[in-house]
């Protein structure tokens, strides 16, 4: 299969495919699609063309496919950068079009691919207005996902991560619930503090390298003080922090959650600022990110997180934010494997943020089934609807089994590495973690027992329809996906070993680590 | 003898300039010649506006050519070093040309609405682009008096030029009182250093301040009075007063007019005579212009926050933009000018489009266009909403969906930060007021597409002139986002002729940590 792959070109086109076609795909849909909601509302003729929301599906099929042909021609042996591609862009100041995949960001670029079009089926009638600029934004969103994930010149990167901000915001805030644009606001302002920043922190070291070039490679070779790597550490971090949720900064994610469609809700929820974290902020400043007081900082932040997003998600009576609130509790974990700083704790984390968009989403869309059948998200308003709706009460069990990290479902197994690796670092970390597990079990089964078990009360409850064929496509598509990565998660932790020892060596032995200079305290 | 051969290569250095005023002139005789009777509700004259718009516009494309080649043949200013022939001129000469040139096509299609332009409001434009032509090429305070005073005098007059509009009248005389007081700073500071100096122009003052390091009170006073003046020009804060209330009575395309193309020149002759003649006294007063930026981002992004009137809130934006920009003048390198060069660019296309698309929605009203009138505007006029998402977001700074505007930062950022002495507070203070910004540039947006339309609300008409400038200047934008190579390169050769041995800076900032990082290496 490689082999014709790679007989094809793939390997060469791949990636700029994949970033060019959903952009592509946008112009289509906005001016060939169908608003289907014209044909509802009898005032208005209907435009021609197929629906919008058809084209939207079948371009990020294709997406879909495009990513499995990236993860073909993948070769597991290999180190470094694979599919990349370097093209001239910006010759004045050396920003190249450079993208590229390896062990970390090809799981995140085929799991965001392949959520996509399953997370559009999930929510298909959640979106009923206006759905051809709706598509575009998706698809522009899209882009920016891919792009964060395989952008190996940091000027590119940055385009992308903002790239993801703008259709976000429109998406939360046309689309999205009442009181919507306020959240949408916050959303903006808070991811714009941190990335901003970042922006001057690009600048200044794209400056201290000579100023011509962005390459990540070629960055981490420039000698930065220790001063200029804590601020520059300072900057990327803010930016990834605020991105992810990471507590203190998670304030915007379950508003902005809350008040989002389904699908946007599910995108805002990918881990897309803990990859940034692996990929830019500690390879580029090792020595920051290893020192003591600064990684003991974030650890305890990331030991927070796990408790406290834990206990706010046991306290939600909304099912949206609870689910919020417990991806912020699983951010606590990648973070915590992140900085544990050992290749298993890497390597978890990794496919921790696989996993968590997995079952962050899959949960997203069943609330979103049950939103789009009561028109609420409140705990209160369910109760016993195991017996009406069988399929969604085994497949919300599935997922909430995973969530809370059983063994044999996919959480188990980034958690059970993060907290391995984390032991040997950071023994009493890795046990007060551990808590996390308890708590959301807590959650979870606390959750399951007052949707799925108590009395049925609300008559409105008696006549909910059980998933129809397309929802259980999809879901049963999870399902897979849960109990494959479970039982057999090699195909991933295989190619991200390799990876994660790389950031491990680049803490260790770069010239910007903490072994050869001194640490920043002693600095001038 | 001499006298002739001077003035031979006078005409030569000045034949843009030259050409501009003829065609000028001839068109206010075109204008008198045959007066109009006076129909109520009409300007005197309206009826030949239009013919004498377009005229404009051609003559701006044809000065346009003139300039390119007088770059091409890299033609020389004069010997004496009074006229600049240098890229910078020029580049800031297009600049202004195609700011002329939109501005012209908004007066044409507000005037097709509305028929309240008379004739000579096109002319004035025109006379106006003339002395700022000037000001880019002056390298003498001599011509940056003449020029600044035939820009100025030229826009007191348009600010005005509504008669029927009381707040018109009110904005010319504020904008007349408050130029007036401001030129005369400028003047009295041109005669002090000239006092000091025993010269105007550019070159001779940087020789003296060169040999002459001391300084001395009088030079000192010179340069203070001078700032104080190029502050008012620019609507620096705290010398911004007058600019809200002089953006929201003027009519709507004089607006635009002043917001991006006066704005341009007066950043021209500022950074040139900064840059020429006072680049040795650095010392002295970067202080000064690096408080006068912080206080001029802080001030313009924090009171445009509350404002609901969208002109008073884009005066704000662009007092906001004119701290920006300053950034790039307190580093004082040729970064520096590229990126003002640069700025300029985006800064105009943004505005113009934007004016363009309130002038539609304000519908002839003598009254401010508010955020109420774009409730809405997406469901009515998807493309249009469109196009002013990606005017503020371009003004805001975001890459590719506000294509130009994010280089435009990124070239201010990378002067800033790549100066002798890295300016990383000014740096971070930029960004930090930028997501102040985002605030009221966002609640634009959201007004536009999350907010229902008002009932009853008459769609507003659009003219095919409008309509054509925003999708030119939306293209433009979008275009020049994702490959602003040919832009920086016309930027990039726009360097003006500056001494070599420039003392450094001096940094009252964390910067210096920065640097001990670039020596490092």
């Amino acid at each position: 299969m490689r082999d014709f792959l790679l007989s094809l070109g793939v390997a060469q086109w791949v990636l700029p495919a994949m970033l060019l076609w959903p952009v592509l795909a946008a112009v289509v849909v906005r001016f060939g699609g169908r608003d289907i909601s014209r044909n509802e509302s009898e005032a208005e003729a209907p435009s021609g063309g197929p629906d919008a929301r058809v084209l939207t599906l079948a371009a990020l099929f294709v997406e879909a496919l495009l990513s499995l042909a990236l993860w073909g021609v993948y070769d597991p042996a290999v180190r470094g950068w694979q599919a990349s591609v370097d093209w001239p862009w910006l010759s004045d100041i050396g920003a190249r079009f450079s993208v590229g995949v390896d062990g970390i960001s090809l799981p995140m670029v085929v799991m965001t691919a392949l959520l996509m079009p399953a997370a559009l089926l999930g929510s298909w009638n959640n979106v009923r207005l206006r759905t051809p600029a709706f598509g575009a934004f998706v698809l522009l969103l899209t882009t920016g996902l891919v792009g964060v994930f395989v952008s190996l010149d940091l000027l590119l990167f940055y385009l992308a991560w903002e790239l993801m901000l703008i259709p976000t915001y429109f998406l939360v805030g046309v689309w999205g619930a009442a009181e919507q644009s306020r959240a949408s606001l916050r959303y903006v302002l808070f991811t714009l503090v941190g990335s901003l920043l970042m922006l001057v922190a690009i600048a200044a070291l794209w400056n201290l390298g000579g100023g011509t070039t962005f390459h990540l490679d070629d960055l981490r070779r420039v000698t930065l003080t220790p001063r200029t790597q804590f601020l520059m550490f300072g900057a990327f971090f803010l930016a990834f922090g605020v991105k992810s949720a990471l507590v203190p900064f998670h304030t915007w994610l379950p508003d902005a959650q809350g008040a989002a469609p389904t699908l946007v809700a599910v995108t805002l929820g990918l881990k897309v600022g803990a990859y940034a974290v692996l990929r830019f902020a500690i390879p580029l400043f090792p020595a920051a990110a290893a020192h003591e007081t600064i990684r003991t900082v974030i650890l305890v932040l990331s030991l927070i997180a796990i408790v406290y997003g834990a206990l706010l998600a046991l306290a939600q009576r909304d099912m949206k934010r609870m689910v919020s609130y417990s991806s912020i509790s699983h951010l606590g974990f990648i973070m915590l494997g992140c900085f544990a700083l050992t290749q298993q704790s890497v390597q978890g984390a990794v496919i921790s943020i696989v996993n968590s968009g997995i079952t962050t989403s899959a949960l997203f869309l069943l609330v979103g089934m049950l939103e789009d059948r009561r028109g609420t998200t409140d705990m209160a308003a369910f109760g016993g609807i195991a017996r009406v709706v069988p399929v969604f009460a085994v497949m919300l069990t599935l997922v909430m089994l995973s969530t809370i990290g059983l063994p044999g479902t996919n959480g188990f197994i980034g958690e059970f590495l993060v907290l391995i690796g984390t032991y040997a670092e950071r023994p009493v970390m890795a046990v007060i973690a551990t808590s996390g597990v308890v708590f959301a079990a807590m959650y979870g089964l606390r959750a399951l027992q007052r949707i799925l078990f108590d009395t049925l009360d609300e008559p409105a409850n008696r006549t909910l329809t059980d998933l129809t064929s397309r929802e259980r496509l999809v879901m049963s598509g999870f399902a897979v996906a849960i109990l494959y990565l479970g039982f057999a998660p090699q195909a991933i932790l295989q190619r991200a070993a390799r990876a994660s020892q790389d950031v491990i060596e680049a803490v260790r032995f770069s010239p910007n680590a903490a072994v050869i200079l001194p640490s920043v305290s002693e600095a001038p | 003898m001499g006298g002739v051969i001077q003035s031979g290569q006078l005409f030569r250095a000045l034949a843009p300039e030259l050409l501009m005023s003829a065609g000028a002139l001839v068109m206010l005789l075109a204008s008198v010649w045959n007066p109009q009777r006076n129909s109520p509700g009409v300007a005197e004259g309206a009826e030949k506006t239009s013919t004498l718009v377009r005229f404009g516009i051609v003559l701006c494309a044809i000065t346009a050519v003139v300039v390119i080649i007088a770059w091409g043949d890299s033609v020389s200013g004069t010997d004496d070093l009074r006229i600049a022939g240098d890229g910078f001129r020029w580049a800031i000469d297009l600049v202004v040309l195609l700011g002329t040139a939109l501005s012209l096509v908004l007066v044409e299609a507000d005037h097709q609405r509305s028929g309240a332009y008379s004739p000579e409001v096109p002319v004035l434009m025109l006379l106006a682009a003339v002395g700022m032509m000037v000001l880019a090429a002056a390298r003498d305070m001599m011509f940056v008096f003449i020029g600044i005073e035939l820009m100025s005098l030229a826009v007191y007059v348009l600010a005005g030029v509504n008669r029927r509009s009381g707040r018109g009248a009110e904005a010319s005389v504020k904008y007349f009182l408050l130029g007036s007081v401001s030129t005369g700073f400028l003047l009295y500071g041109m005669a002090l250093i000239f006092g000091a100096t025993g010269s105007t122009r550019l070159a001779g003052i940087g020789t003296w301040v060169a040999a002459n390091p001391a300084l001395g009170p009088m030079f000192i006073v010179g340069i203070a009075l001078l700032l104080v003046g190029f502050a008012f020009k620019v609507a620096a804060a705290p010398f911004h007063l007058w600019t809200p209330d002089v953006y929201d009575g003027a009519p709507l395309p004089v607006t635009a007019f002043m917001a991006a193309v006066v704005k341009t020149a007066a950043f021209a002759s500022f950074g040139r005579v900064m840059l020429e003649a006072f680049v040795g006294a650095a010392p002295r007063w970067h202080s000064a212009v690096w408080w006068l930026a912080v206080a001029t981002m802080v001030v313009g992004n924090v009171l445009a926050l509350s404002q609901r009137n969208l002109v008073r809130m884009l005066a704000y934006s662009s007092i906001a933009h004119t701290g920006y920009l300053l950034v790039a003048i307190v580093v004082a390198s040729t970064a520096g000018t590229t990126a003002v060069v640069f700025y300029t660019v985006s800064y105009t296309l943004a505005t113009m489009g934007a004016f363009g698309v309130l002038i539609i929605v304000g519908a002839g009203r003598d009254r401010a266009v508010t955020l109420d009138d774009l409730a809405g505007l997406w469901i009515v006029r998807p493309w249009m909403a469109t196009a002013m998402a990606v005017y503020v977001l371009a003004f805001l700074g975001m890459p590719l969906v506000g294509g130009m505007g994010f280089f435009a930062k990124w070239y201010i950022l990378q002067a800033a930060l790549q100066a002798p002495a890295p300016q990383t507070v000014l740096a971070v203070v930029l960004v930090l007021t930028s997501v102040v910004s985002a605030a009221y540039y966002l609640l634009v947006i959201s007004t536009m597409f999350m907010r229902p339309p008002v009932e009853g609300h008459a769609l507003p008409w659009v003219s095919p002139m409008a309509q054509s400038l925003i999708a030119g200047t939306t293209l433009a934008l979008l275009i020049l986002g994702l490959y602003p190579t040919p832009v920086i390169r016309m930027a990039r050769r726009a360097l003006p002729t500056i001494e070599t041995d420039r003392t450094p800076a001096p940094q009252p900032s964390a910067g210096r940590r920065l640097q001990a990082a670039t020596t490092a290496r």
